[in-house]
């Protein structure tokens, strides 16, 4: 579905929405829903279906399983010791993690194998599958698995209805690229029956028109001269690839916080706040601000469902005791945060794909965050010692742009296809720098007009201002909907002009989100 | 409910606010031809036209307008818009009603002009800008998106053909405000080479397309196919009817093309005949100048200035053989007399030799040069192969014969580039190719 049937598809539901009977709206939307996801294919319908039922029995049983074991506890809690007691609820907790293992089994198995036999049957010498990746696996499997898990932590109550949670895990905006939503948070806004609110429908249009700037006028813009040089890379001297490097930091940002935004626009048209999955990311501090900021969606999931598990899992406590003894008390404090972050990258990387390139990307982020972790303390005392100059606007400065700088390296793993061709790109940046080769020449011939970069420039422009307002506080989206009418139509339809006149239209590669693959 | 009615009103107006910045856009916001926003900017202003010559670039350099409205006591002018196609044909046409009853439409098809059905991007964005009529506009904007599917490229005008430039903004503001002293400027800096009036651009240059002429162009495919779609003659019906429907008498001329052209595709000339043939089911008058006798029209290669206009010169004779026949078929005589009976008759009567191409093969040290040309369907054709050094200078490897082929050592090539003669046996007028011609 291109962006433009997206947005049409999209207001046709919000204004069938609205005129669809109160009590009958969470339906039409798990109906629209489902038709948006066959018009993908009709042979990824399944996957949908079984992630759905599957962990929505998965949660119902471990909701009765749990039930009957406070009711088995509670009966029972005359007659037994304590030690009898904690033996009891041990072995009926075990028929839970049973259902919930088997569960997590089964849809992280179908991810895993669409994504992953392909690759792996090529890596061992055999023919590739050819399987197509039904469009959103990733996200869907990773928002109903984390219902399951809240589920058995106790912290929602399982859903009854199959059709109820069946929106929550299919509700179309959020199908194409996330974010990942949390059951608590997004399910009793899909199931309320919103009324019409102009007021929220035009706070929502106007998300969408800025997402739809990012992606059609700044990303699409961008991506020649990415896939130019990243696509021929032996060509390239350092400054040519620096430049792809930063044009791919633009590109990527302006794709998947653009469709975000957009997505968020639409799923407002209903009435309904997705959670949110940027934060002015290339204003981060440190790599660990970064990620706070970037995917934000992602990061929780990974910090609940992951992270803290396995930095509280008794062998992790037992090793950070260990390094006590050896390297000190600041070390065990900081161990099982470093190996968590190793972990959760090294995980993110093989999402993003199983080459060497996003392993080698995962190792990367999460190493620098282990150190980073490591070295906290060191910092800290430096901190206390230098107050007034980690204070300053200055040495902010230099975070953000150090911050910046680690970031882009990273993202040579991440774009390219083989790690090979990132270590080539990372030496040629730093032994061949040729800054002669960067030409309006080569820039045209990779497909950028002197018009296209003074159009990037301008919307680049345009969106550091924006996001450097917002890094101060500035409600920008409230700012232009509070002005004057006069003013606000004409700061409106200027927009929308600017965009019609730079937005990239038809050619070969755009329209498509990057994250979508995934 | 008391609040919700006026901001719904108000959403209302502002999306047909947003919705008009389209137009808005596509005709201030997109660079302006200069001929185009001339000529268009003439129609507008005129109410005096009788005959109007309808279609591209062809009828803008072939059909001189003064010359004609002097030769047939009506006021000529030439409604065109260059790269037109019968969609942009329709168009101008709606607009040239707009003010104007002409008692005559005449529209002028090139072979190209009904045997592509997209519609080139490039008419839309020089017309666009200058319909008046915002009926015209849509009617024109759904004929053109139905071409081809590239609706949002077409809808957004002003996002492909927009200012690039400074210069672009001051030449459309020039164009605007002052378009003949635009055009003047232009017509004084090009040394004389143009002139303009009444929509019609006389080039007067050494140029010539007989000097350009390559192998590539001539004799292999020329990216038209040439067949007359269902398409093609749904629009010609509708522009009838649009004629028809204001009072005006139509008038189909098939414009002339090189000879060039006739010889190196015949399927062109069968594919005339098949307009024809359509015409003449639709009740349309119709006159094919291809098939215009000498008498009527000397159609010689030496008067384009490239492969498809002709200079001042060639455009006067075909306007006067125009302009001849125009006034015949008013008068109700027989015209047949000044036009070959068919296909046929008009290839026969072709006595010469148009171009000729080489091409090379080399087996071990030995080299084939084996040439072919584009000739009447009598001509016995003859080749001379020589071998011409990069000063100029020439040396004779072999004389004039009827065998296309020559063979040699390749080491006798060593000294130069071969170049090869036609001409047709017994005469001395000859024309040449070098391979180097082609780059």
């Amino acid at each position: 579905m291109s962006l433009y049937t997206l947005i049409l598809f999209a207001l046709l539901c919000a204004g069938l929405y609205y005129v669809c009977p109160l009590r009958l709206r969470w339906l039409l939307l798990l109906l629209v829903s489902y038709a948006f996801y066959a018009y993908h294919g009709l042979s990824a319908l399944p996957f949908l279906l079984l992630t759905t039922l599957s962990t929505w029995a998965g949660a119902l049983l471990i909701g009765r399983l749990s039930a009957r074991s406070k009711a088995e506890l509670k009966e029972k809690k005359a007659s037994l010791t304590a030690q009898e007691r904690k033996a009891l609820k041990a072995a009926l907790r075990r028929r839970e993690r049973i259902v919930l293992l088997c569960t997590l089994l089964l849809n992280f198995g179908a991810l895993a194998t669409l994504k992953y036999a392909s690759p792996v049957l090529t890596l061992a010498g055999f023919a590739p599958l050819n399987l197509l990746l039904p469009l959103g696996i990733s996200f869907y499997t990773f928002q109903s698995t984390g219902y399951l898990i809240d589920v058995y932590n106790g912290k929602t109550a399982p859903q009854r209805n199959p059709l109820r949670f069946a929106l929550f895990v299919s509700f179309f905006p959020q199908l194409i690229q996330g974010p990942i939503g949390r059951y608590d948070q997004l399910a009793p806004q899909l199931e309320a029956p919103h009324r019409f609110d102009l007021d929220g429908i035009e706070r929502g249009l106007l998300l969408m028109l800025w997402g739809f700037f990012k992606k059609k006028v700044i990303a699409d813009r961008a991506l020649p001269l990415v896939s130019g040089v990243f696509g021929a890379q032996e060509g390239y001297g350092g400054a040519m690839i620096v430049l792809a490097v930063l044009g791919y930091s633009l590109q990527q940002y302006a794709d998947f916080s653009g469709g975000i935004d957009l997505v968020t626009g639409i799923a407002e048209l209903f009435g309904i706040r997705l959670a949110p999955n940027f934060k002015r990311p290339y204003f981060a501090v440190s790599l660990g601000d970064f990620w706070r900021r970037w995917h934000i969606s992602l990061g929780a999931w990974m910090r609940d469902y992951v992270f803290y598990p396995f930095a509280l899992t008794r062998p992790v406590s037992r090793l950070a005791k260990a390094a006590k003894a050896r390297l000190g008390a600041e070390v065990s404090r900081a161990l099982p945060a470093a190996l968590g972050n190793i972990l959760v990258f090294l995980l993110v990387g093989i999402w993003h794909g199983a080459t060497a390139n996003y392993v080698l990307w995962g190792l990367y982020n999460g190493l620098i965050l282990a150190a980073s972790a490591l070295l906290e303390p060191a910092y800290k005392r430096f901190s206390d010692r230098h107050g007034a100059l980690v204070k300053s606007n200055a040495f902010h400065v230099v975070r953000v742009l150090r911050t910046f700088m680690i970031v882009n390296i990273g993202w040579y793993f991440d774009r390219c296809t083989r790690a090979g061709d990132a270590f080539a790109m990372l030496a040629r940046t730093v032994t061949d720098f040729r800054p002669a080769q960067v030409s309006g020449e080569l820039l045209l011939a990779l497909g950028l007009s002197s018009r296209d970069l003074f159009i990037l420039a301008l919307a680049t422009l345009l969106l550091f201002a924006v996001s450097l307002a917002q890094e101060r506080g500035a409600q920008v989206r409230a700012w232009v909907l509070s002005r004057p009418l006069a003013l606000r139509w004409l700061l409106l339809l200027g927009f929308i002009l600017f965009i019609l006149a730079t937005l990239v239209s038809g050619s070969a590669g755009t329209g498509s989100f990057m994250y979508a693959v995934f | 409910m008391k609040t919700l009615f006026p901001k719904l009103i108000r959403l209302a107006v502002f999306l047909l606010l947003a919705a008009l910045l389209i137009p808005l856009g596509n005709t201030f916001l997109v660079q302006l031809d200069t001929f185009a926003t001339v000529t268009m900017r003439e129609l507008r202003s005129r109410d005096d036209i009788e005959l109007a010559l309808v279609g591209s670039s062809i009828v803008q350099h072939h059909f001189n307008a003064p010359l004609i409205s002097e030769q047939t006591g009506l006021t000529a002018f030439d409604v065109t818009i260059t790269n037109a196609y019968l969609p942009d044909d329709l168009a101008l046409t709606r607009q040239l009603y707009e003010t104007n009853s002409p008692e005559w439409v005449v529209l002028v098809l090139e072979s190209y002009s009904f045997n592509w059905i997209r519609t080139d991007p490039q008419s839309q964005f020089k017309l666009m800008p200058h319909l008046t009529n915002p009926l015209n506009r849509l009617q024109y904007l759904l004929d053109i998106m139905e071409t081809d599917g590239d609706t949002l490229g077409r809808l957004l005008l002003f996002n492909s053909f927009g200012f690039t430039s400074f210069e672009d903004v001051q030449k459309a503001f020039r164009l605007r405000t002052d378009p003949e002293g635009f055009l003047a400027q232009l017509i004084a800096e090009s040394g004389g080479q143009y002139a303009y009036e009444d929509g019609f651009i006389r080039r007067e240059s050494d140029e010539r397309a007989m000097d350009g002429l390559v192998k590539t162009i001539i004799r292999e495919e020329s990216d038209y196919e040439y067949r007359v779609y269902d398409y093609t003659k749904e629009k010609l019906l509708e522009y009838k009817a649009l004629v028809e429907s204001h009072g005006s008498r139509l008038l189909v001329v098939l414009a002339p093309g090189m000879t060039a052209h006739a010889l190196a595709e015949p399927s062109y000339l069968a594919y005339l005949d098949d307009a024809q043939a359509f015409f003449e089911e639709i009740g349309v008058p119709y006159v094919n100048l291809v098939l215009a006798r000498p008498e009527l029209l000397p159609n010689l290669d030496e008067y384009y200035f490239d492969l498809y206009h002709m200079v001042g010169e060639g455009a006067d004779l075909l306007s006067t053989a125009f302009s001849q026949v125009f006034n015949a078929l008013r008068a109700g005589e027989d015209i047949s007399g000044l036009f070959y009976r068919d296909s046929a008759e008009y290839l026969a009567s072709i006595d010469f030799i148009t171009n000729v191409w080489m091409e090379q093969e080399q087996s071990g040290d030995s080299v084939t040069l084996r040439a072919d040309c584009n000739r009447g369907a009598q001509v016995t054709p003859e080749y001379s192969f020589t071998l011409r050094a990069a000063d100029g200078s020439e040396t004779l490897l072999r004389d004039y014969d009827a065998e296309p082929t020559f063979t040699c050592d390749v080491s006798l090539l060593s000294g130069g580039t071969p170049r090869v003669y036609a001409r047709v046996q017994g005469e001395t007028d000859a024309v040449f190719f070098d391979p180097g011609d082609e780059e």
